[in-house]
């Protein structure tokens, strides 16, 4: 982002936050009840102590300070503890003229903690800390010369399939702003969006990434190319949302495209999401709105949604561990996975270009802000392909305003839109098929069993399961897929769409062997025996919401949401 | 039922549309503009009410679409739905670009408004401008609006409001007293309230004006049609053959309602005992009494509640083994 920009936005950020918390109507048109300043100041103070709280009663392994801080973690901490108690004592006895000016404090000190002043000295830390092989990563400058750099390695271009609506997403890039909203299923998704940006000739993206990833130096490096800010997902008042939420407008306004991850998390389940967070999706209404006030040569704002699929995830043993913990204590953020072992990423990648595997980036058709398809000329459609005026949704009496409790149904629609795409695009893939085949026929095996027995317990003596069986069922679901696929339903990998049942169990059978520290599923003569359910299960809920399981008369594995295990 | 939608919203600048112009509009209406064709009277409204049947809806809708814009606020009364359990809502979606629908709901569907009395109509709507223009446009102490998010619950509380209207006028021919009518009516409603769960309804809803409170005011003697209709079910002979739920009279919507419900029950695994009884009759294949009855002397049937054993009660029964 260009640097007169971001202290334009900053500035703008602030005084639109202050203006909505201190109960004054905008001149554009967007009346807001407003909370007591004091109130506000408080709830924030309450949750900065309430983390302070659990952050010293958490042990912290990290050593480099995130960005956006004023130096070493321990410094960070400490110029952290003081500003809040500065904010504090001062709250106790301040008059309205004050608390403004605390007010002022805190959302400029949020602003900038999301802005991401990157400190350099991070890099050259964390160039000193690692071994010599990540070092030499690290000292390329370009995403294409890093990946020349390492040996006998496919180039990345062969590995990520870009397909779907490439050249209807350059030219609404041309006409409007663009809001990429992708699948979230790992942590390397934003290298492989990164680079699915690069090829299609878009500039980066604007786009908030995790503080925590920034940890990790091999992405924070692409994450800094991509011109992301930080989103401290640890942060809970809801001023701090306000801030985040402001910014990203603004950068919309602003004309920048930008990426969010509508599922919020990585997938636990590895199920598609269904379940999304409206908040970032939310700030395309907003931002159109305030274009069409300021009658913007350019207003128009376009929702691309991307559906990821990968054959192998990286961090699927730790995914469906969590998930298959007690519901309600599964973690939010989770720091300690493969992502945050660069071994283990280096391994990932090696072995996936070995494997000549396909990780599949398929772009859906643009949405406008109210969930409507867009025609290539940017234009929204009714359901009948008609033109419409999408301007006229957020139109009263003559003028433009916002008016939160309709935006959020009409974002909700939007939402509907981006889950039935993600779902008509997903790529079924060998591993995918494989799993879901072998986990098919356990259940049958044990009907009453609820999923949690089956995948933790198994059955008494595991001798696997007869290869032909494997084989029957797998051409029963290829039949199901291939035909959801002639209907349009569902999308299907070059192997899927080419090869016999059997030639796609080995594929299936190949990939998990290669990767995972046990095989989900082996072959042992004729049998075939599951060696991780989790795993197995991860993989074969790839396919869940299409009805599948109807072949048999069983139930879904998961809650309609996807967000749990389906209650009996 | 559209003059009495008309004469609800009698403040606002009213022009009508309808499939066959009346030869005689009743007073209060006869200033009205009347425009030839549905683009007409739609393309510069902000607000469109669609009072025809379920069965003629989408005709009407599509027509609209061609003109519909995404500011308008839209406002319908059919109960009912169409083949495939599709609720008169999504018709709107399927056909037009307008989100702001509004359901009208209640004892107003039930009969029309007496001159001098208080009406309530519930709107059933996710956006807040259908409630608060039915609210301005209607004389403001005369009429009680009743805002509900549960657009889907006000819908199937209709639709199976009218299927147990049907089974009520079958009580009421079979002489069968008011203990079996009110039966009936509370059956009805909790059938509604499965199928309407089932499709993302609120359970409140039915306990709510929507619901309940559309059936309490019912006379006994009621001239509702869907009753009438019941009556005439409950004196005809059974046919031999099949009767085509749909057939009968395209304006009365209880017996496709009652057809699609026992469809979807069967699909999603659960039972609407009333809906299916109401359901043979119309198709000729069991007289009324025996459908009733088969509802009415229906099984023991314990509910979960004894199921359940509770860590006191075994407790007990080890003390109990102790002492």
């Amino acid at each position: 982002m260009r640097r007169e920009d971001q202290e334009r936005i900053l500035t703008a950020v602030h005084d639109h936050v202050v203006q909505e918390v201190s109960q004054l109507g905008t001149e554009l048109g967007a009346v807001r009840v407003g909370q007591p300043m004091d109130e506000v100041l408080a709830a924030s103070v309450y949750h900065q102590r309430q983390r302070q709280k659990d952050r010293s009663s958490r042990t912290t392994g990290r050593t480099f300070a995130a960005p956006g801080s004023f130096g070493f973690a321990g410094d960070a901490r400490r110029n952290n503890q003081i500003f809040w108690d500065h904010i504090q004592q001062r709250l106790g006895r301040a008059n309205s003229i004050e608390q403004r000016s605390l007010l002022s404090q805190v959302i400029y000190r949020y602003a900038y903690d999301v802005c991401g002043n990157f400190d350099e000295r991070v890099y050259s830390l964390a160039r000193q800390a690692l071994p010599p092989l990540l070092a030499a990563l690290l000292n390329a400058s370009s995403p294409k010369r890093l990946l020349t750099r390492l040996p006998d390695l496919a180039p990345l271009e062969n590995a990520v399939l870009l397909q779907g609506e490439r050249e209807h997403v350059r030219r609404l890039h041309e006409i409007g702003t663009v809001i990429l909203a992708p699948t979230h299923g790992s942590n390397l998704d934003s290298v492989i969006l990164a680079f699915a940006i690069l090829q299609m000739g878009l500039p980066p993206f604007i786009y908030g990434a995790a503080r925590d990833l920034f940890d990790n130096p091999l992405i924070g490096f692409f994450l800094h190319n991509l011109g992301a800010y930080t989103v401290d997902r640890r942060n809970e008042d809801p001023l701090y949302k306000r801030v985040l939420k402001e910014y990203a407008t603004l950068t919309l306004e602003y004309g920048y495209n930008n990426l969010f991850f509508p599922g919020g998390a990585r997938s636990r389940s590895g199920a598609l999401e269904r379940h999304l967070k409206l908040g970032l999706a939310g700030t395309a209404i907003r931002a159109y709105v305030h274009n069409l006030q300021r009658q913007a040569p350019r207003p128009k704002l376009f929702v691309v949604p991307a559906t990821l699929s990968y054959q192998l995830v990286l961090e699927a043993e730790t995914l469906i561990d969590d998930f298959l913990q007690d519901v309600g204590k599964s973690r939010y953020i989770i720091t300690d996975d493969e992502f945050s072992r660069p071994r283990r990423v280096y391994d990932f990648i090696t072995q996936l270009f070995a494997l000549d595997s396909k990780i599949y980036v398929t772009l859906g058709r643009g949405l406008d802000p109210f969930g409507n398809p867009v025609d290539d000329h940017g234009e929204s459609m009714d359901p009948h392909g008609r033109r419409i005026d999408c301007s006229a949704y957020v139109r009263k009496d003559g003028a433009f305003a916002c008016e939160p409790q309709r935006d959020a149904e009409y974002t909700h629609d939007l939402a509907h839109s981006m889950s039935a795409t993600f779902s008509r695009d997903n790529v079924i893939q060998a591993t995918h098929l494989t799993a879901r085949a072998i986990f098919t026929l356990l259940r049958r095996q044990q009907p009453q069993a609820d999923m949690l027995r089956l995948i933790r317990v198994g059955a008494p003596q595991d001798e696997g399961l007869p290869l032909r069986a494997v084989y029957s069922e797998t051409r029963q679901l290829l039949q199901r897929v291939r035909t959801l696929c002639r209907q349009g339903l569902v999308r299907q990998s070059a192997s899927v769409a080419g090869l016999g049942a059997e030639d796609l169990i080995s594929e299936g059978l190949h990939h998990f062997n290669t990767y995972h520290r046990a095989p989900a599923a082996q072959r042992r003569g004729d049998r075939i025996v599951a060696r991780d359910r989790g795993l197995l299960f991860f993989y074969q809920n790839r396919l869940e919401g299409y009805g599948l399981e109807d072949l048999h008369h069983l139930s879904p594995t998961l809650s309609p949401d996807h967000r749990f295990l389906r209650s009996p | 039922m559209g003059q009495a939608v008309a004469a609800l919203l009698s403040k606002g600048q009213l022009c009508l549309w309808g499939r066959q112009r009346p030869a005689q509009l009743p007073a209060e209406l006869q200033h009205l503009p009347w425009c030839d064709s549905v683009a007409e009277a739609c393309s510069s409204a902000e607000v469109v009410v669609v009072t025809v049947p379920i069965s003629a809806m989408r005709e009407v809708v599509r027509e609209f679409g061609l003109v519909a814009r995404g500011d308008q606020v839209v406002l319908f009364v059919a109960r009912g739905v169409e083949p495939g359990f599709v609720l008169p809502h999504t018709i709107f979606r399927q056909e037009t670009c307008v989100r702001k629908i509004g359901v009208l709901g209640g004892p107003l569907q039930a009969f029309a408004p007496q001159p001098g009395q208080p009406t309530a109509v519930v709107v059933g709507s996710h956006y807040t401008d259908p409630a608060l223009i039915v609210r301005a446009l209607s004389e403001e102490a005369a009429t009680l609006v009743y805002p509900t998010r549960d657009l889907t619950g006000v819908e199937v509380a209709a639709a199976i409001g009218n299927v147990t209207s049907m089974a009520v006028g079958m009580a009421q021919a079979l002489e069968l007293g008011d203990t079996v009518r009110g039966l009936l009516l509370t059956r009805g409603l909790a059938e509604a309230a499965r199928l309407g769960r089932e499709l993302g309804a609120v359970s409140q809803t039915f306990a709510s004006l929507a619901g309940l409170g559309a059936l309490i005011p019912h006379p006994a003697q009621s001239l509702d049609r869907h009753i009438l209709l019941g009556q005439a079910l409950a004196q005809a002979v059974p046919a031999l053959k099949s009767v085509d739920p749909g057939a009968a009279n395209p304006d009365l919507d209880g017996p496709v309602s009652a057809a699609e419900a026992v469809q979807l029950s069967l699909q999603r695994h659960f039972t609407l005992p009333l809906v299916e009884a109401v359901d043979r009759v119309v198709r000729g294949q069991m007289g009324a009494a025996q459908a009733l009855a088969d509802v009415m002397h229906r099984g023991l049937d314990f509910g979960e509640e004894f199921s359940r054993h509770t860590t006191v009660d075994v407790g007990l029964r080890e003390l109990e083994r102790w002492v």
